[in-house]
């Protein structure tokens, strides 16, 4: 795996067990993909309790979008084109001023593309700036002409 | 005609005044001000100590890991309650004091005698008493409990440390793991000396719901342990009294916890 993104699993609390399971999703997708993965992002909200609770994780180059659904537990896994289709997007953010996050803030973002396809993406603390990254570089810029 | 010759036993102290007075009696042990003051430079020195020592950093190092072990040993559920380890806490000199007085004289069945593990006094009282620093994990699952005492185990023995473990379950209805963890620490002497002296941490792990109704009973088992009277009917008759109502939640709620553990295999079965 791009030492890149091990540093960014260790940002969001990620420790050996959980960093040998995002490297065999990794190793999966590079088989297809290989150096054209560009970017990671994890998936989590926090719980009742305060713990993270980490869902999907997802793997971006510029054409495509791969996710492994609950890739702590299950092997599932797909990927999609998202160039230039995306319809439609929505941000829902929580203790966020400007550009500034901090422990208590949140976001989920939501993208549509055409024939029902909808992806959701949740962030917290210090996974949202990551996550505004991600709609930057791969979702802003992809929206259909004329959506 | 058989006689019964009766010794003329002294009677127990009663109140910690009377215990301090005992002391200062039979053993020459004066309790003041700076007592208290020397214990609590201790027990300040050595819970500064473990805190930097490589087996807590090691604990504090490890701790997301073995809960991420557990929740992909266990299909999603999570080990501890809360995301850092808890802090070491320091057992007060008034409690300190409470707790020999229990083990020399009310629990004490050889009295006037010294207990079977012999008196408890100012040259032996560190190593004796082995919850003079202590702390608490809290787990959310019943057998999370022994999960983590085996990982904490591991740890130690890393650390050339040999814990003893003790899965605790008291007629009262008290459940938690206990592992001591003897080392010996440096410690300031009365006279502006160092000594090495042995002591023993202890690390309790006991379960969320164990772990509120342990908050919720603190006051009743603080009140408890300075009585000196047994009541003379059994708690598990007296359905009016404290202990009653408070001993069997405690089993109940074990109880409970054992239930949950069992609905939750059932459904990693079926999964």
């Amino acid at each position: 795996m791009k030492p890149e993104f091990e540093t960014y699993l260790k940002k969001i609390g990620f420790t050996t067990p959980f960093l040998e399971k995002a490297e065999r999703v990794y190793s999966f997708y590079f088989d297809i993909y290989g150096e054209q993965i560009e970017d990671i992002f994890v998936s989590e909200y926090v719980d009742d309790d305060g713990k993270r609770i980490f869902e999907n994780l997802w793997f971006f180059t510029s054409y495509a979008v791969m996710e492994a659904k609950n890739f702590l537990f299950e092997d599932n896994f797909d990927a999609m084109c998202h160039s230039n289709i995306i319809v439609l997007w929505r941000i829902k953010n929580t203790n966020i001023e400007g550009n500034v996050f901090n422990s208590e803030s949140r976001i989920y973002l939501t993208f549509s593309v055409p024939e029902d396809f909808h992806a959701d993406y949740k962030a917290s603390g210090n996974n949202c700036k990551h996550l505004m990254h991600i709609f930057h570089k791969y979702i802003k810029t992809n929206m259909r002409a004329g959506s | 005609m058989k006689t019964k010759i009766t010794k003329n036993v002294p009677e127990k102290p009663k109140t910690l005044k009377e215990y301090k007075e005992w002391l200062k009696k039979e053993h020459g042990v004066e309790i003041n001000e700076k007592t208290k003051t020397y214990y609590e430079s201790i027990t300040t020195k050595v819970k500064s100590d473990l805190e930097k020592s490589d087996f807590w950093i090691s604990i504090k190092d490890n701790y997301q890991r073995i809960d991420q072990e557990y929740i992909l040993a266990t299909s999603g559920y999570g080990l501890f309650l809360p995301d850092k380890p808890p802090e070491f806490e320091i057992k007060s000199f008034d409690s300190f004091l409470l707790k020999t007085f229990r083990k020399n004289v009310i629990q004490n069945k050889s009295w006037p005698s010294e207990p079977a593990s012999g008196w408890i006094l100012p040259e032996n009282w560190l190593s004796k008493i082995t919850d003079i620093v202590r702390t608490c994990f809290v787990v959310k699952y019943l057998d999370g409990v022994k999960y983590f005492a085996d990982a904490l185990c591991t740890i130690c023995k890393e650390n050339k440390l040999y814990p003893t473990v003790d899965f605790e379950a008291k007629e009262e209805g008290y459940y938690a793991a206990h592992a001591l963890v003897t080392q010996i620490f440096d410690i300031p002497g009365e006279e502006w000396d160092t000594l090495k002296q042995e002591m023993s941490i202890e690390i309790q792990i006991t379960t969320q719901l164990q772990e509120g109704i342990r908050k919720l009973l603190h006051k009743y088992y603080d009140e408890q342990r300075k009585k000196i009277a047994l009541s003379p009917i059994k708690w598990q008759w007296d359905y009016k009294s404290d202990e009653f109502s408070t001993n069997y939640l405690g089993h109940i709620l074990h109880y409970v916890e054992g239930m949950i553990m069992e609905i939750r295999e059932k459904q990693q079965e079926r999964q």
